[in-house]
């Protein structure tokens, strides 16, 4: 019987295996601690039915030797080499209890006094650990968070969201005025807190002083809260609490302190002109509003997942969970930065913006220019080079 | 480790600004890279068709480089590092 049986999990272990390439799932399933990783989602996506009942669960895997349990900050951590897996795992429900394991054998209990089921939560225990988190959370949602992303499975497809910190880098380029902590917060705040909740949500950030004393608001129904920052965690889930009942704009000033609630966007007629209308209410206000707005930077997140920075009118980065297979534009970005020799400026002869671009020429390249639209005003730009990405505008 | 692959990068230039197997197929791609022996420009691996590898196996072309705007890092397939 046990002889079947773990043939049987052998067989369903590979048939997830094949499953994952197939679909190009990123997940580091053929390194050695890959075996144990590829266990702990075959579980928590079939786990056992107990009188009808889908438990949850949760593991948390280390690719180190053992778990990394000093840097779990947990009040239980039972270490229990000797007892038997299956009963370990019954003990960890996903939220606030989950099995540690590390590749050398090593096994355990970890148990918190808070729930780390949210997508946040378990990102940041992702960070501070640096090991794998998987869950089988509400509506048998599988998830694991792993150091480039966020790869979920809802019953369908397989999904991968990247990290909020690695579009932090495409938002630092075209907005080095922007604080560094501000835009981690920022970033953390959009992607794993407000769009992970299903929470829209506009926020203007200014760049250089008051953010009241931006010009194109509209202050009429304006509101200012208590002193919250989006540069302190701390203070995110009470920014998820009001924003999830708010439709008008955040201002945020330099230092990440929330300035006002409510407050409205504005724009002037050659805004209207330029800047097309592209997505949803909120997205083109945001992209006109920043058009006007140098000294101000917009993250926009949609109740339906993505969010999206826009800055003099453009989109700097947006990050959505995409299907692994089907055409993922930006769910894989360039694990390296890029080459500053292939760095350059264009001005648009429209909208007379100075547009940030990255290159790649060959001297013999014979296939003439590459014509791409300006992503302020959409006039065909030629460019060049053999390939021409723009990243974004210049500040003036 | 050093690469032992390097002296089969010839001087090329890229056969096309597309994955031209991909286009032929219907199919989209994600990132384009270049074989530094031959010039074929063919989909990365996070692409669906992974071009660039199937390349690398049945032509033998040990290392691409990246032809994504800016980018010019170049891959040994067969050391599997970058080179
Ligand atoms: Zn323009
Ligand atoms: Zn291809
Ligand atoms: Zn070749």
């Amino acid at each position: 019987m046990r002889e079947t049986e773990s043939r049987l999990v052998a067989r369903r272990l590979a048939r997830l295996h094949d499953e994952l390439v197939d679909h190009a799932v990123p997940l580091p399933i053929d390194t050695a601690a890959g075996r144990l990783l590829l266990e702990e989602v075959d579980y928590a996506r079939f786990p056992p039915v107990h009188e009808g009942r889908i438990p949850p669960y949760g593991a948390i895997v280390s690719f180190g030797t053992r778990p990394q349990w000093e840097k779990l900050s947990a009040p239980t951590k039972l270490m229990s080499d000797d007892i038997d897996l299956t009963l370990l795992r019954s003990l960890a429900d996903g939220r606030s209890s989950f099995v540690v394991r590390g590749t050398g054998g090593k096994q355990g209990i970890v148990i918190f006094d808070r729930s780390l089921e949210s997508e946040a939560s378990a990102a940041r225990l992702r960070a501070e650990t640096g090991a794998f988190v998987v869950q089988r959370v509400r509506d048998g949602l599988v998830r694991v968070c792993g150091p480039d992303g966020v790869v979920s499975w809802e019953g369908v497809e397989w999904r991968f969201k990247p990290l909020a910190e690695q579009h932090a880098a495409q938002v630092r380029r075209v907005v080095p005025q922007l604080d560094a902590e501000v835009l981690a917060g920022l970033m953390e705040l959009c992607v794993h807190w407000l769009s992970a909740g299903q929470v829209g949500a506009t926020l203007v950030v200014a760049l250089r002083g008051p953010a009241r004393l931006l010009h194109y608001l509209d202050h009429s129904a304006a509101t200012t809260p208590p002193p919250l920052s989006v540069a302190c965690r701390d203070h995110f889930p009470a920014l998820r609490s009001v924003l999830a009942q708010r439709d008008r704009a955040v201002l945020v000033d330099p230092d990440g302190t929330v300035a006002a609630l409510d407050v409205g966007l504005s724009w002037s007629d050659r805004a209207d002109r330029m800047v097309a209308s592209v997505g949803g209410m909120r997205h083109t206000s945001a992209r006109r509003f920043s058009f006007e707005e140098p000294d101000a930077v917009v993250f926009v997140v949609s109740q339906d997942g993505p969010a999206t920075v826009f800055s003099d009118g453009t989109p700097v980065t947006e990050v959505r969970a995409d299907p692994c297979l089907s055409g993922f534009p930006l769910a894989r970005l360039s694990a390296v930065d890029p080459d500053r020799d292939g760095e350059t400026t264009v001005t648009c002869p429209h909208c007379e913006r100075v547009l940030l671009v990255d290159q790649t020429r060959f001297e013999d390249w014979d296939g003439g220019p590459e014509r791409l639209p300006c992503p302020v005003c959409g006039t065909t730009l030629s460019l060049d080079a053999y390939r021409s990405a723009i990243r974004g505008v210049v500040k003036p | 480790m050093t690469c032992a692959h390097l002296d089969q990068i010839r001087p090329v230039r890229p056969n096309s600004r597309r994955c031209e197997e991909c286009v032929a197929q219907g199919d989209g791609w994600v990132h384009l890279r270049m074989c530094l022996t031959c010039g074929i420009v063919a989909c990365c691996d996070s692409s669906p068709n992974r071009h660039a590898s199937a390349h690398h196996a049945s032509a033998g072309h040990p290392i691409a480089r990246s032809v994504e705007p800016g980018e010019s890092w170049r891959w040994c397939y067969i050391d599997e590092e970058l080179v």
